[in-house]
């Protein structure tokens, strides 16, 4: 009989019933000394043990250690003479890279995450940069300024900018201002609301809006939104009239 | 099954997160229907777990397999999150006992939660009895989830069935997960423990949860 002792891994000598005839010494200190090799087997293994056992090389089972109930081995098998050699090797290392590969592929998950999160995030600073840029202030002379507005007449254009415009008109002493409808494309609802608002203030602080560049769109859908036109709005047709109007009076 | 799983299976086992997610995504079957997409993935799984026994891949095929298939999970659960029903303000949250690393079966549960408006957490794998017990004290969830898999693990899921039952907060205490369709965990659970093996008993459940919700206005 082979003596299994000082044999440099947990190795056990069984016979032909998987009862155990002799183990090495790193094997007692794994699963401390059981009558069959399969009263350590782990009971979702089992079936697999007993199916493969005699006829495969190497397999992996999850066998219960004296430390851990549920530990991977990979066993490897070999049979002569009615008696099966088990050797025991644990899969730590293997899981270990696995582990890693893993974690790779997690952190491409995350990364995926945060690049469309940062990708959100810059989206709405350009867009809010454009909201800025959709109303400059271009003072013309003394007492005429021109505010173009581009874009969508929508809220957001005024609550981005109408504190700037607003400041700038009340300290620039400026009489007239024109607010250029040539570059809007569409009015929102609520734009409306928030345009009407601003030129409320712009009156409040003593200078006097003139509409200019209305196309006969954005008069029908002013109106439509309750625009009331019936103020003391000035309107003119372009803003080169509007300008040459205003600037010699 | 609406795909070829022996195909699904090989694109997890090979780590190849989208091909396998474009099986899916090509299906408008599974697109629409979260639970088709998950018994689909599910019969993928198992067919991983066989291919063990019969010694043709090893764990390590296997833990690949599962991050993969949770990938695609993500995925699938991102394009679905505009079908959502709206909140009907009830929380569930979702753990593994303790040693436990099956968390696969878990996520698709809480996404299908997820559908029926309910707020969920998912506390994920190997999760110790303290932690989740003070979970459910300081986020005060109607529903606990509990996923068992392993036979050894049973025992311990009498303890968190009975300390989960003693909490004021008496939250209704749900077990799933492999070992509930093949075993009958009856006895590691008290009276009140709804015993759900698969994803079809969990439809129909929050279906009626569902149905009680209208019924009490």
């Amino acid at each position: 009989m082979v003596d299994f002792t000082h044999h440099p891994l947990p190795a056990f000598l069984v016979d032909h019933d998987l009862n155990i005839k002799g183990q090495s010494r790193l094997a007692t200190e794994l699963f401390s000394k059981p009558d069959s090799f399969l009263d350590f087997v782990d009971s979702g293994s089992k079936q697999k043990a007993l199916e493969l056992i005699k006829d495969q090389e190497e397999f992996e089972l999850v066998l219960n250690t004296v430390e851990s109930p549920y530990m991977l081995f990979k066993v490897f098998a070999r049979w002569h003479d009615g008696e099966g050699q088990l050797l025991c090797v644990r899969q730590d290392s293997q899981i270990m890279e696995l582990s890693s590969m893993l974690q790779m592929q997690r952190d491409r998950l995350a990364e995926t995450n945060f690049d469309l999160l940062d990708k959100k995030e810059e989206l709405e600073e350009a867009m809010s940069k454009i909201k800025r840029l959709s109303s400059p202030f271009l003072p013309i002379s003394s007492s005429l300024s021109v505010i173009p507005l581009f874009g969508s007449l929508d809220e957001e254009l005024f609550l981005i900018n109408e504190q700037q415009l607003l400041s700038t008109l009340q300290n620039g002493n400026y009489e007239y201002v024109i607010l250029d409808f040539n570059g809007i494309g569409e009015i929102e609802e609520r734009g409306v609301f928030a345009f009407q608002s601003f030129y409320r203030m712009i009156q409040l602080i003593g200078v006097s809006p003139i509409l200019s560049g209305l196309k006969p769109q954005h008069v029908f859908q002013l109106m439509e939104n309750d625009f009331n036109v019936d103020q003391t709005f000035h309107i003119t047709g372009s803003l080169k009239d509007a300008i040459s109007q205003y600037n010699l009076s | 099954m609406p795909i070829d799983i022996e195909k699904l299976t090989n694109t997890l086992l090979e780590g190849e997160e989208d091909h396998a997610w474009e099986l899916i995504e090509n299906k408008a079957e599974l697109m629409e229907n979260s639970h088709l997409t998950f018994e689909v993935l599910t019969s993928a799984m198992q067919l991983v777990g066989k291919l063990w026994e019969e010694n043709k891949i090893t764990v390590a095929d296997e833990h690949l397999a599962t991050t993969t298939c949770d990938y695609v999970l993500s995925r699938y659960a991102y394009t679905k999150k505009k079908s959502k029903q709206s909140p009907n303000g009830k929380r569930a949250l979702f753990l593994c006992i303790d040693q436990e690393q099956h968390y696969l079966g878990l996520k698709m549960i809480s996404l299908l939660f997820e559908e029926y408006g309910w707020e969920t957490r998912l506390l994920g794998a190997n999760l110790p009895l303290e932690y989740a017990v003070h979970t459910v004290k300081k986020w005060q969830p109607s529903v606990v989830g509990i996923s068992v898999a392993i036979l050894y693990h049973a025992e311990q899921l009498k303890n968190y069935v009975s300390e989960l039952g003693t909490l004021q907060s008496q939250p209704e205490i749900l077990v799933g997960g492999r070992l509930a369709s093949n075993y009958d965990l009856t006895k590691y659970c008290s009276e009140n423990t709804v015993l759900v093996p698969g994803l079809k008993e969990i439809k129909l459940w929050l279906e009626e949860q569902k149905g009680d919700v209208s019924n009490h206005g």
